[in-house]
């Protein structure tokens, strides 16, 4: 079954004299594993069809199923709740809590997760190449490093679904193939499905498939560079 | 460029609307409380210059007083008296104008009631007044719906005072019943009106006013007064004296020397009359006119409120609003209160035009200061933004770090993102503790207050009744008392200054000194030992008061001087809880110094006995000590009612200052709790840390704010005590239980508001602000 199923998805703005259709439309589905880069010009949609993914933002229309699930939608405390259960978000400006180390900022997401499990946030740290900083504080690491400590906290609750839009954009060229690829590798040995926008087209090559949208509509969906994983994880962190 | 700017102003004010309307409150409160105290303090002070006028409408006050504090000048004495100070008025620029001698008595008013369906008589403590000529120191009867009538001219009549006549709906036409230590009288009621000595209602001594119906005061003709107390024609204890112009003199509160002049003059007065009769006489000015220094200080301190209040406010748009209520509401609302207690009517109110200006402008220039500022400094137009500390210095993190490492990462993080920054704490603890000033010292002084009243007559005083008595009068009171199976003891009260100092401290001469509690009056020594009674050199204690203004000490040899007689004291002793000074004798040396041996007995009743109109015909005037405290209490009461408008006003401050601290506190960190709304954190989660964080404000900020408190009406209480008046403030707990709950509860009860502005919160737009 798909772990993601969108049909007839549409996100309209209201404005004084017209209507934006940011989402005109949407089908899509998503299965378990799959790791999906979102392309397209600016303006298309890409952010708004992430905030519906997350259930930051309620589509006008459609349905939207997670895991077989209605997922609630103009509710902010049973959506929080969805994407307390579901949902890893990886931002582009990091977001760190500052006033917590490294390691707290996994251990905070555990907590509101109900699950707080050191061993794991520590494994974690050191499958993004970090168990050197854990005790640092965020305004002590490069913005690099903050962003692998993003992706290990997205990690840190075994979210189902890790959104991530423009989480490189903020980044140089060469230190978002480093983030990529840890992204890369900790998503396949958790075996997590992942959906990223970008601009980039150069990601292209860390995905399993690539989605382009224009105008709020799909226009095409293929196969990217990446791997298709395995079905089974290769290995499991904690 | 410059509308772009206005524009994002006023969008961004126009977002934070709930914050806009709290500085516009704050602005509002302040304007309002401004204009109502500053009007106040206006209409107050001036009118006392105009009752004391020598005019038409006025009373034309006298400049100096001559009194016989042991007893009465005959006629010839009295009238050769003036006659000497006229012939020997010694050569300066302060020519004589007038020396008028009257005889003013204490005595007692009988007064029907009714009680409980019961004819009752009551014996109401007076003073009477024969006033002869009146060119001087008259009955003051302004054209106001308080006073009607003519002036006493024949030997049976009487002009009774506008408090009493309302105290016991007595009425022009009516006859009273009344004596002076010598049987009872009636008199006929022809005048309602209002006497200087009198213009503050209260019984002699007393801070506050009498309870109506337990104080009366009458203004006799010289004849009708003598007829009373069966003296004889021209007698008087009183010379008053009036001065071409009126001169300066010294005020007790201050130091410096204003009159100079004036004490050449009564130095040579002082000579003249020692030289004319034996008996110590008392000779002093304006300056111990007890309303003329409480109600400047009264004033003075409304004066200081307005000013200290006004710089809260910030924001213009407040200001009409704030005058609007201050100048309809405020204003009539205080004085209508000061006409009510004081029972003076207010002829005038102070032009309101200057005041708004000044408090409007005056707001209006912080208002543009702390707008100006902010932008300068972050060339961002916020005014707000300078008090959010966006320009922060962080304490190290590490260190709270290792103290929080333990908890949980979520009460780590709301202990440490709160107190990160420590400017932005710091001004969160400094406007919670600050908010808290206005209420917490008017609480604190009306505690401090009750304690000194009610409190200390009630637990102290263990006598049921105080008889005044002329000279030799109190044999008869004595046997009274004997006769109804009660203790009694003499006691003497004379005025005594300290040497070439002509402020009055009132010697108490008592039987027994102690501070048990059996004692009739229970003296609370701070420090030191009771005094011997029979040595060469007097043993006295003095009251903390009078330590505090003249630097005595324990141990010091000091000259108290009583008229003219100087009487050298060793001072064994400091005690505490007198509201006036006073300095305490063993009652036989007293006797020895003052040629009296009482000027009252105390009685210690048995159950059930009280005071009845035998007592009331020998003594001049009975004092019941549950009249007393039922006065204070009502006057307690009803200051209540008027400080719990301050109070009401002090809260108002406090809910919007601390309500806008906490929001500034809370947007400053929206960033933080809108990641974690999108990492998923429950309400209920969110809830508690906030929760959390306003408890531990309300705490610390409590404390700070009862400290702050504490300090505050110390000060404020140390720059109005002065001569008549000292008191002293303590740290009582219940008040710092009430102050610290009240602001914990302010600031917890803003979390719902706090959680409902993160239910609100725009999660998608607050990510979009994330990512740029
Ligand atoms: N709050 C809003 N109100 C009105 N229109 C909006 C709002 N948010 C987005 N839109 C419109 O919806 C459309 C899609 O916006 P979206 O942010 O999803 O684009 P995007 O593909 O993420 O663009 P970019 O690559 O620049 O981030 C755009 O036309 C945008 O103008
Ligand atoms: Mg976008």
């Amino acid at each position: 079954m798909a772990l993601v199923k969108i049909s007839g998805l549409e996100r309209h703005y209201q404005m004084a004299s017209e209507t934006v259709r940011a989402l005109d439309g949407v089908d899509l589905e998503i299965n378990e594993g799959e790791r999906i880069i979102l392309l397209g010009p600016s303006g298309s949609g890409k952010t708004t069809l992430l905030n519906c993914l997350s259930a930051l933002d309620s589509p006008t229309s459609g349905e939207y199923l997670f895991s077989g699930n209605k997922v609630p939608k103009n509710e902010s405390e049973a959506m929080t709740t969805f994407r307390r259960e579901n949902i890893g978000y990886v931002f582009q400006f990091f977001n760190l809590l500052q006033d917590l180390t490294v390691l707290e900022n996994l251990l905070l997401i555990q907590e509101l997760a109900g699950s707080r499990n050191e061993d794991r946030a520590r494994n974690l740290l050191t499958l993004v190449g970090l168990e050197g900083e854990v005790d640092r504080f965020p305004a002590e690491i490069s913005g690099g490093q903050q962003q692998r400590v993003a992706i290990a906290r997205s990690l840190a609750k075994r979210p189902r679904l890790l959104l991530g839009d423009e989480l490189t954009g903020n980044l140089d060229s060469w230190t978002s193939s480093v983030v990529m690829e840890v992204l890369v590798k900790a998503c396949d040995s958790e075996g997590i499905t992942c959906v990223f926008v970008t601009h980039d087209e150069s990601l292209v090559q860390y995905a399993t498939r690539v989605i382009r949208i224009d105008s709020g509509k799909i226009i095409s969906d293929e196969s990217g560079g990446g791997n298709v994983p395995s079905s089974t994880p290769l290995r499991t962190v904690g | 460029m410059l509308i772009l700017l206005n524009k994002r102003l006023a969008r961004s004010m126009m977002r934070s609307k709930i914050r806009l309307v709290a500085v516009v409150a704050m602005v509002v409160v302040a304007v309002f409380a401004g204009v109502s105290f500053a009007a106040y303090a206006h209409t107050v002070s001036g009118m006392y210059d105009e009752i004391y006028e020598d005019s038409e409408n006025a009373v034309n006050l006298p400049d100096l007083w001559v009194e016989n504090p042991s007893g009465t000048w005959d006629g010839e004495t009295s009238a050769s008296l003036c006659e000497d100070l006229a012939s020997n008025w010694p050569d300066s620029d302060l020519v004589l104008s007038v020396c008028e001698p009257r005889l003013r008595l204490d005595g007692t008013m009988f007064y029907e009631t009714t009680e409980a369906g019961e004819q009752k008589e009551k014996l109401v403590p007076a003073v009477w007044h024969g006033i002869g000529e009146g060119s001087i120191d008259r009955v003051w009867m302004p054209s106001h719906h308080c006073c009607s009538g003519r002036v006493a001219t024949e030997e049976s009549e009487i002009v009774i005072d506008a408090r009493v006549a309302t105290g016991m709906e007595i009425s022009i036409g009516d006859s009273v019943t009344i004596g002076a230590g010598n049987g009872r009288m009636n008199f006929t009621v022809v005048g309602i009106g209002l006497h200087s000595n009198h213009l503050y209602y209260a019984k002699d001594g007393d801070l506050f006013p009498a309870e109506p119906g337990t104080f009366a005061t009458g203004y006799l003709s010289s004849e009708g007064l003598e007829r009373l107390a069966n003296m004889s024609s021209g007698s008087s204890n009183l010379l008053l004296i009036d001065i071409l112009g009126t001169p300066d003199y010294n005020l007790p509160s201050t130091d410096e020397d204003d009159g100079p002049e004036l004490t050449l003059i009564t130095e040579a007065m002082d000579e003249i009359i020692s030289n004319s009769v034996d008996s110590p006489s008392l000779i002093y000015d304006r300056s111990q006119v007890f309303s003329v220094e409480i109600l400047r200080a009264d004033a003075e301190g409304a004066m200081l409120l307005s000013y200290v209040i006004m710089p809260l406010g910030i924001g213009i748009s407040g200001s009409s609003l704030g005058a609007i209520l201050g100048v309809y509401l405020g204003t009539p609302a205080m004085l209508t209160f000061y006409e009510d207690f004081m029972g003076i009517p207010i002829l005038q109110t102070a032009e309101l035009g200057q005041i708004v200006m000044q408090i409007v402008v005056v707001t209006t220039a912080v208002v543009l200061f702390s707008g100006i500022l902010p932008a300068i400094q972050a060339s961002r137009l916020q005014p707000l933004e300078v008090m959010r500390g966006e320009h922060e210095i962080r304490i190290s993190s590490r260190k709270i770090q290792k103290i929080t490492s333990r908890l949980p990462a979520t009460a780590g993080l709301t202990i440490r993102s709160s107190i990160r920054k420590p400017a932005r704490l710091t001004f969160t603890f400094l406007a919670v503790g600050l908010s808290m000033l206005l209420f917490g010292s008017t609480t604190l002084m009306m505690s401090s207050m009750e304690e000194m009243t009610v409190g200390s007559v009630e637990d102290d005083q263990n006598w049921d009744i105080q008889s005044n008595v002329l000279s030799g009068g109190e044999d008869e009171v004595i046997q009274w008392a004997d006769d109804k199976g009660g203790y009694h003891e003499r006691i003497i009260t004379f005025p005594a200054n300290p040497i070439n100092d002509s402020r009055v401290i009132s010697a108490i001469g008592m039987e027994v000194l102690s501070t048990e509690s059996s004692a009739l009056i229970q003296l609370d020594l701070k420090e030191g030992k009771l005094p011997e009674a029979g040595l060469q050199t007097n043993q006295i204690l003095i009251d903390e008061g009078l330590n505090h203004f003249l630097g005595w000490e324990t141990g010091d040899i000091q000259t108290l001087v009583f008229g003219s007689t100087p009487a050298p004291v060793e001072i064994v002793g400091i005690t505490q809880g007198e509201m006036s000074r006073t300095v305490y004798f063993n009652r036989p040396d007293l006797a020895k110094i003052v040629g009296l041996e009482a000027t009252a007995v105390l009685i210690d009743l048995p159950e059930g006995i009280v005071a009845d109109s035998d007592l009331g015909n020998i003594s001049l005037l009975v004092i019941e000590k549950e009249d007393l405290i039922s006065s204070y209490e009502s006057i307690l009461e009803q200051q209540q009612s008027f400080l719990g408008s301050i109070l009401f006003l002090g809260i108002l401050i406090a809910i919007v200052v601390l309500f806008n601290t906490l929001i500034i506190n809370l947007s400053e960190r929206d960033r933080e709790i809108a990641t974690l709304r999108v990492l998923g954190a429950p309400m209920n989660r969110l809830g508690w840390m906030m929760f959390g964080e306003h408890l531990a404000i309300g705490l610390i900020g409590g404390v700070l704010a009862f400290a702050f408190t504490l300090v505050g009406t110390q000060a404020m209480v140390s720059s109005f005590v002065q001569w008549s008046f000292y008191m002293t403030v303590s740290a009582d707990p219940v008040v710092a239980m009430q102050l610290i709950g009240i602001v914990v509860f302010i600031s917890v009860i803003l979390t719902p508001y706090g959680m409902r502005r993160i239910r609100k919160m725009d999660l998608v737009e607050k990510v979009k602000d994330l990512s740029q």
